[in-house]
């Protein structure tokens, strides 16, 4: 008989302390893991939020400001875009794409957006994900409007839904609502876990249409008078695919810009904010969003540290659990001495063991995580906006392994030193 | 006729201070000889036997096979006897989860000895434990464990058997079967055999009977 088989049926004796220690070694590497999962699916839902774009266009403000409310909906837009300033860059002999965005509305907490169909062909999430309709098509009239998934799935809107969108306020209720504007569900959109689920999508023209008739209505706009024979002119009813195309809006809030060639994206970048005729602004959104996540360092090192405290907590319960079944066995190591069982046997044979659980322990774990992973992505998705991007093992949590193991090696070395040490008269005493 | 083992001036107590339990001035013990020790409760036959199989150590000298056995390290104490020792323990201490064929040859993991196929068939037949030989430990009556015990210390052939009452828990007839191929194993392999007893109706198979009441100075 070897010691490794020795070690097995040692192991296989004390199959219910071998299962504990197994099962609270294997719930704190699932909890490292879990935590570790959420802070790269933050940092990626984060900085990835808006990708494949060279640039983001708006009126003059901070470079953060512009990012927030055109990305996440936070803060306030201070100035807009003239439609003619979009249209010059639009058509930029350098620029491959731009994907305009006029904010102002919101439906029930949720605010809306409105850009064209080239929203729905460009725009990306997570370095390389389209946009998915899942339910439905993309809108063509102003009176359609295209849903997040998050903002389907908590209001419980269905295709053909009517829906009306409030003035002004994109968090709560407004008092102000375009209640004669009705819009139309055409589409609802796959989850991205970013703020494009927490949005609506309609035409430009729409969002015009909308403001005019607000305006109209409340009686405080600045005296445009084309705009309210324009509105009055067209009509909801006389919206049709053909005008739409023709009508632009008067200006819209900022857009997104592809250039053809990733060289060129300082040069523009300069020409933009050189521009003469408009104070605008331009931002690289990627590196803006990553310096935000920088400044916000302390919520990963709260997520890390909180990492390093379970970790702590694990292998202590482990190394209690292995110091007790060691001490236990004072009696059996003393026997095996008697036996002629050096030292280096009984190292071996307490390393073999500790090696065994915890290498059963990390695989089960390890196994147990993928698994999870694959059957609550959906749900975690859904429910919390997270995604699971990524390999499945970060370099943390393969560290976190190996240190699982070999910090558990190093404090079974200690019960060794013990029974080294303990005379063999005291092991062998029946106690 | 060679001596196997030399005792001289050898006193030992339990803790720093305490009153010595054994002072032997002098006792050899011969090649082939085969000892009945006994001795009053409590007169240090038991602590005699584990100074001899260097588990615990004394004060002076003990010459085991030409080694000085009280001046070595406790992993050479454990190697000597892992090599030239068979100590059949007044507690069996057989490991729990192992069969009782496991617990024999557990000695030879460690020994680094080859087992004598033929020697371990004869001792587990004659000691009427082949029937039993897949079984745990566990599951084994108190006179069973002592017999795989006592077998556990003659397959390893070694030079000295101590032997601490290990007939203690045997029926008559398991007794005398155990006597019958511990002796004629001690004869073939001209092991030297010191054996601990109350029972002073066997004595008469010993070529020697040791009372230590006589070689200890410290009287009970």
């Amino acid at each position: 008989m070897n010691l490794a088989s020795l070690a097995f049926k040692s192991i296989r004796h004390r199959s219910f302390a071998t299962t504990a220690t197994v099962f609270s070694v294997v719930l704190s590497l699932l909890l490292l893991f879990s935590v570790e999962r959420v802070r790269r699916s933050v940092e990626d839902s984060f900085t990835q939020t808006v990708s494949g774009v060279d640039l983001l266009v708006g009126a003059r403000t901070g470079s953060l400001q512009l990012v927030l409310f055109s990305v996440f909906n936070i803060g306030q837009v201070t100035n807009n875009v003239s439609y003619d300033s979009y249209d010059k860059i639009h058509h930029h002999p350098d620029v491959e794409w731009t994907i305009p965005i006029s904010l102002g509305d919101g439906h029930k907490g949720y605010r809306v957006v409105g850009t064209t169909t080239e929203f729905f062909e460009h725009y990306q999430v997570r370095s390389n994900e389209h946009l998915k309709i899942i339910n439905g098509a993309l809108f063509t009239e102003p009176n359609e409007v295209v849903l997040g998934a998050e903002v389907a799935e908590a209001l419980k809107y269905k295709l053909g839904d009517k829906i009306i969108v409030a003035h002004g306020s994109t968090s709560g209720e407004s008092f102000e609502e375009h209640a004669d504007n009705p819009l139309t569900v055409v589409g609802i959109l796959d989850a991205t876990g970013t703020a494009v689920d927490r949005s609506l999508y309609v035409t430009l023209s729409a969002m015009d249409h909308m403001h005019e008739d607000a305006k109209h209505a409340d009686d405080d706009h600045k005296g445009h008078d084309h705009e309210k024979h324009h509105d009055e002119h067209e009509g909801k009813e006389h919206d049709h695919e053909a005008h739409d195309h023709e009508h632009h809006p008067e200006a819209i809030t900022s857009f997104f810009v592809k250039l053809k060639s990733k060289t060129k994206i300082l040069s523009m970048q300069r020409e933009i904010t050189e521009n003469k005729d408009e104070a605008l602004l331009a931002v690289i959104p990627g590196s803006v969003l990553s310096d935000l996540w920088k400044s916000l360092s302390s919520i990963e090192l709260v997520l890390k540290v909180i990492s390093a405290l379970v970790m702590v907590v694990g292998l202590v319960g482990m190394i209690i659990a292995l110091m007790t079944s060691l001490n236990e066995r004072r009696r059996e190591m003393a026997i095996l001495r008697s036996l002629g069982a050096g030292f280096s046997h009984l190292a071996k044979l307490v390393f073999l063991e500790v090696f065994l659980i915890l290498g059963l322990s990390v695989i089960t774990s390890a196994v147990l995580k993928v698994l999870l992973e694959m059957v609550l992505t959906q749900f975690v998705a859904k429910k919390f906006g997270l995604y699971f991007s990524g390999p499945w093992f970060s370099a943390t949590d393969i560290t976190m392994m190996v240190a699982t193991v070999v910090v558990g090696l190093v404090f079974a070395l200690f019960p060794v030193l013990v029974f080294k040490n303990k005379s063999l008269k005291d092991g062998l005493a029946v106690k | 006729m060679s001596a196997v083992i030399q005792i001289k001036d050898l006193s030992f107590s339990y803790g720093a201070n305490g009153k010595p339990v054994i002072q032997i001035p002098h006792l050899t013990i011969n090649k082939n000889e085969t000892v009945f020790l006994f001795g009053p409760s409590g007169s240090g036959k038991t602590t005699l036997l584990e100074i001899l199989a260097g588990v615990i150590t004394g004060q002076g000298d003990v010459e085991m096979l030409g080694q000085k056995t009280q001046n070595m390290s406790l992993s050479q104490r454990d190697q000597f006897r892992s090599e030239h020792i068979g100590y059949i323990f007044q507690q069996f201490n057989l490991i729990p989860y192992l069969t009782l064929r496991e617990n024999i040859l557990l000695p030879f993991t460690f020994s680094g000895k080859k087992m004598d196929q033929a020697l371990y068939d004869k001792v587990v037949t004659e000691l009427g434990l082949s029937e039993h030989i897949e079984k745990l430990a566990t599951q084994l009556s108190v006179g069973q464990q002592q017999r795989v015990a006592a077998a556990r210390a003659l397959v390893a052939k070694p030079e000295i058997i101590l032997a601490d009452e290990p007939t203690s828990a045997l029926d008559y007839d398991h007794r005398e079967n155990f006597l019958k191929i511990l002796f004629s194993l001690v004869k073939a392999q001209g092991s030297t055999l010191i054996f601990v007893s109350h029972d002073r109706s066997i004595q008469n198979l010993f070529e020697r009977h040791l009372n230590l009441a006589d070689v200890n100075a410290v009287k009970v």
